[in-house]
């Protein structure tokens, strides 16, 4: 039996493969069917373990044990998905958070030779002019790779509302310290959810090797009697004409 | 604007080329300046390349507001995000740590001609595919890795005969930075303004742990708290308030303190139906556009997209703004128009709000009693006010303890007078709505400082009867 944490990470990768970072961002709602997880039985489910019961997410290995992996995945259809932080807080969240308490390292098993440094990055959730910070908003980071999207950090905020500080591979600073180098930093996705909210995803956030990046996201309550989390507010970075 | 620069708190930025049909977004000056220069140049860049870069973004900005280059113009935003008229902004971007301490050091610092009032207009490109005249960012990176100051740099692009302003003031956000850091040891008014604003925003942030007393004395808990708001708010934590943590205080404290009195506002207006009566268009007047103006004022807190209005009853170009942008925003048909349809979306998008756990946490006090109490007075409105004397004056002690007795004598009559006085308010004893409303504030913001939320040290020690 799985956990609530863990099906809920389910639920984000398929959905994650869904969406394509190429397409024009809008304003309008993109409706994720999480429905269609037929591609959800490639890697990404070998990477993830199967845990009995509602052990802490944060002790299970990073590495394939299930026999499961090539059965179709069952999701629980979307309107009747909720979150239950209350009780999953207990599992993977103490009262002060450590660095790497609620962070689930997945391993990048194939890694760009080019990315040789290091870049840091911290999420920051909040709502009302940072009025509101938002806690056990879950933040998903990943990269696009041969067009697929590759889990590298699944974390919570804290009760401040940041994520711990993610190392992710990044290029040598040097290449952006002289002009000549048209894309002298790497791209990833993050992606926010949390109940009441529109879901927010961040393409194409560039970082820089030996700098911390910090990703501001602004919560926009959903109105009432709207279904939750259907639409996603998309916000895709851009490169400086230098 | 007329008179000398100062730093508008917020800045509108168009989208797109000021034609474009695009949205408009309102967020802080600093936020803003952190997002161009995280847009326009790396952050790998060595520190004085940096600082001059944002010396001139800065200025860039603020001439645009000064001059009121497109407000002038019939356009309803301060600038655009178009390389093509001003700077690059791209909305909701990552902002780089290094980049972000920088501006929050340099946000109200700016260049101008000597001799002239007005932030420059300092233009500048990349310098290697675009050339101008005017600072070239890769050139500046040059010219700080020969050891250039900021200043040389700037010098060499816009002539010597140039000038830097530092420490502009910044409207809405008052006091300004005292000019020395305060730091473990410091004491005074300044420090107590501190303690008590601190204590306000870790209601919201409960990872700040609580001051307790309050009183102008800089110590270890102080020290404490200042560290951990620096934490969270990504400025360097060393525990010493200078000039970038004073303001990211005020800033946070703004925000926290503006939500706050929009929600105590609001418990007036609830009386009022929320039930969709009719048509609400340009030239109505009266309660009903109060009501949508309250709803559009508190949305706009959480929505950058939605511009401020002011909730004065009459439907003008500027609420009509503010429902074409929630009309945008939310996918309805943008008419201006407040018909059936944009009433229901509003008033569902308002009632999650209320409905969320942050909302009625707010400690309220209670609206001025519709006429002066003075000598003589006496009944539930001096108890309240004896009430709210009562919490002040344990924390501002110079304030007298006023027993609540219900009966407005010698004793009140003087904390009144001495409040009166720390407040800069006309110094005559009576509680007219000007000392209700500053006695009444106070009392909310130590009240709701006060509030211990779970795993938080102790607040302040209320007295029995609080």
């Amino acid at each position: 039996m799985e956990t609530d944490f863990e099906a809920l990470k389910k639920r984000y990768l398929s959905e994650m493969m869904q969406y394509k970072p190429q397409e024009t961002p809008s304003e309008s709602s993109q409706d994720i069917n999480p429905q269609t997880s037929s591609e959800t039985e490639r890697g990404m489910c070998s990477e993830m373990s199967q845990e009995q019961g509602k052990e802490s997410p944060l002790a299970l290995p990073p590495t394939e044990t299930t026999p499961e992996k090539s059965a179709p995945l069952d999701l629980p259809p979307s309107s009747e998905w909720t979150p239950s932080p209350a009780e999953n807080e207990k599992s993977f969240r103490t009262e002060t958070p450590l660095p790497d308490s609620s962070v689930e390292e997945t391993p990048i098993t194939e890694q760009d030779p080019e990315d040789t440094d290091t870049a840091f990055l911290v999420v920051q959730v909040f709502s009302a002019n940072e009025a509101i910070p938002i806690s056990d908003a879950y933040v998903t980071v990943t990269r696009e790779r041969n067009g697929e999207e590759v889990l590298i950090h699944f974390a919570l905020t804290d009760e401040s509302g940041k994520t711990p500080v993610m190392e992710l591979p990044a290029l040598p600073a040097e290449l952006s310290e002289e002009s000549g180098n048209p894309h002298p930093y790497v791209s990833y996705n993050i992606r926010t959810d949390h109940q009441g909210y529109y879901s927010v995803k961040n393409v194409n956030v560039p970082v820089f090797g030996g700098i911390t990046s910090i990703q501001p996201v602004e919560m926009v309550p959903v109105p009432e009697k709207e279904d939750d989390n259907r639409e996603m507010l998309v916000m895709e970075s851009q490169a400086p004409n230098l | 604007m007329i008179g000398y620069p100062y730093i508008p708190r917020t800045i509108t930025v168009h989208l797109g080329a000021p034609d474009s049909y695009a949205q408009n977004v309102t967020v802080s000056f600093p936020d803003y300046i952190k997002n161009v220069a995280s847009s326009e140049i790396y952050p790998t860049w060595p520190e004085n390349a940096l600082r001059a870069n944002i010396y001139a973004q800065v200025s860039v900005a603020l001439n645009r507001v000064y001059t009121e280059w497109y407000r002038s113009r019939g356009y309803d935003f301060d600038i655009t995000s178009s390389t093509q008229y001003d700077q690059y902004f791209v909305k909701g971007r990552d902002i780089f740590e290094n980049i972000s301490k920088l501006v929050d050091e340099l946000f109200n610092d700016y260049i101008r001609r000597q001799g002239y009032i007005e932030p420059l207009f300092a233009q500048f490109c990349n310098g290697t595919t675009v050339t101008c005249d005017g600072l070239s960012q890769w050139g500046s990176v040059t010219l700080a890795k020969q050891g250039k100051t900021p200043y040389e740099i700037l010098t060499r692009y816009y002539g010597n005969d140039i000038d830097l302003v530092f420490n502009a003031p910044i409207q809405d956000i008052t006091p300004s930075y005292p000019g020395s850091p305060l730091r473990n040891g410091s004491r005074g008014t300044d420090v107590r303004l501190l303690q008590v604003r601190l204590n306000r925003i870790s209601k919201n942030y409960p990872a700040i742990p609580k001051i307790s007393p309050v009183d102008g004395i800089f110590g270890d808990q102080t020290e404490s708290a200042v560290r951990k708001f620096q934490q969270i708010f990504n400025l360097t934590s060393d525990g010493i308030v200078g000039k970038r943590t004073w303001y990211r205080i005020a800033y946070i404290y703004a925000s926290v303190t503006r939500l706050a009195q929009l929600y105590s506002e609001g418990t007036e207006l609830v009386g009022n139906s929320l039930q969709y009566t009719g048509l609400l268009r340009e030239g109505d007047q009266g309660n009903r556009v109060r009501v949508l103006q309250y709803m559009l004022a508190l949305l706009s807190q959480y929505n950058q997209e939605i511009p401020w209005v002011s909730v004065d009853g009459i439907f003008g170009p500027r609420t009509r703004s503010a429902v074409l942008s929630f009309q945008q925003t939310f996918g309805l048909s943008p008419d201006g128009v407040v018909g059936p349809l944009t009433w229901d979306r509003l008033y569902r998008t308002y009632a999650s709000i209320i409905n969320s756990p942050y909302y009625g946490e707010e400690a309220v006090a209670a609206p001025y009693p519709g006429s002066p109490l003075s000598i003589g007075s006496s009944g539930s409105s001096v108890s309240l006010l004896q009430q709210y004397l009562g919490l002040i004056s344990s924390v501002y002690t110079t304030i007298p303890q006023v027993p609540v007795t219900g009966y407005f004598g010698e004793i009140t009559k003087n904390a009144v007078r001495i409040f009166q006085s720390e407040a800069g308010l006309t110094v005559d004893g009576i509680v007219g709505p000007a000392t209700w409303n500053a006695i009444a504030n106070t009392y909310e913001n130590l009240l709701n400082g006060a509030v211990r939320n779970p795993g938080q040290f102790p607040g302040y020690t209320l007295r029995e009867g609080m």
